[in-house]
């Protein structure tokens, strides 16, 4: 993330020096209006504020996405069982119930033990 | 990586505190802090049943509204996690071994442990990892979801960040 610049009293920020490809963007009014609030507040240009709003975004770009894939990535894990289901045979009804009953059950008899 | 806060972290919450004036700051950046669901059915049960109390009427009231100002996002116990929640349950049954002089009964352990698998499983299922400062427990559910899905990423146990 960009930090803030340095400055000296009195004195106007000089925008951080960046590297990089060179780009003109058409900006919408409101987050001009927010580059040039923050410009105001750290004494800089309003292309270097609109610098830093981009690198937060990105930051956050970033995080977001990796959150993101990593929960793809478990969520095939959890469904990940190759069972073949046309071949698989189940337990009948009564035993399924009493198997999908068990915790509330096991609960209920340590409440009354 | 993002850690979702679990009930011991979110308990420390305080009008004016510490971890109050963390949260707001992320909260500003845009990065707001991840709270389990289930650690909010917690602290407002325990909140409400002191209610009688016009502090604690206070701190739930402040605690609520903090809630619905969305300074914190609260990740839900969804079906994902559920359906995470219930192996974990069954590939563990029961809490790691107590420390001495543990006041709870059996069945409050258990309750208790039911929470804390929901909380991890919260946090598996969502993506990230889990912040809390009752590792020893939160440790077992992390090897319980590393035995039961070996190939993804792990669940990290980490210390708060406040």
């Amino acid at each position: 993330m960009v930090g803030p610049a340095e400055t000296t009293p009195g004195s106007r920020e000089r925008a951080v020096p960046t590297q990089g490809p060179r780009t003109t963007l058409r900006v919408p009014a409101a987050l001009a209006e927010t580059a040039g609030r923050m410009a105001q507040e750290l004494g800089t240009s309003r292309n270097d504020a609109l610098v830093r709003l981009a690198a937060r975004g990105a930051e956050a770009y970033e995080r977001e996405s990796r959150i993101a894939s990593r929960r793809e990535e478990r969520w095939r894990a959890i469904i990940g069982d190759s069972t073949d289901l046309a071949r698989a045979e189940f337990p009948p009804e009564g035993e399924a119930r009493e198997a999908a009953q068990e915790l509330r059950r096991t609960m209920l008899e340590r409440a009354e033990e | 990586m993002t850690a979702l806060w679990d009930t011991s972290v979110v308990s420390r919450l305080q009008p004016d505190g510490l971890v109050q004036e963390y949260v707001m700051g992320r909260s500003i950046v845009g990065d707001p802090v991840r709270v389990a669901a289930v650690s909010l059915l917690e602290v407002t049960y325990g909140y409400q049943r002191r209610i009688r109390d016009p502090r604690f009427r206070a701190l739930l009231a402040w605690f609520t509204r903090l809630a619905t100002a969305d300074a914190f996002h609260a990740v839900p116990f969804d079906g994902r996690a559920a359906l995470v929640a219930g192996r974990i349950r069954a590939e563990t049954p029961h809490p790691p071994a107590t420390r001495r002089h543990d006041p709870r009964s059996k069945t409050m352990r258990q309750a208790a442990w039911l929470l804390d698998i929901q909380i991890g499983a919260t946090a598996y299922a969502a993506g990230l990892d889990v912040a809390t400062e009752n590792r020893r427990d939160f440790e077992t559910v992390a090897g319980a979801l590393g035995r039961l899905f070996p190939c993804a990423e792990a669940l990290a146990v980490v210390e708060p960040p406040v």
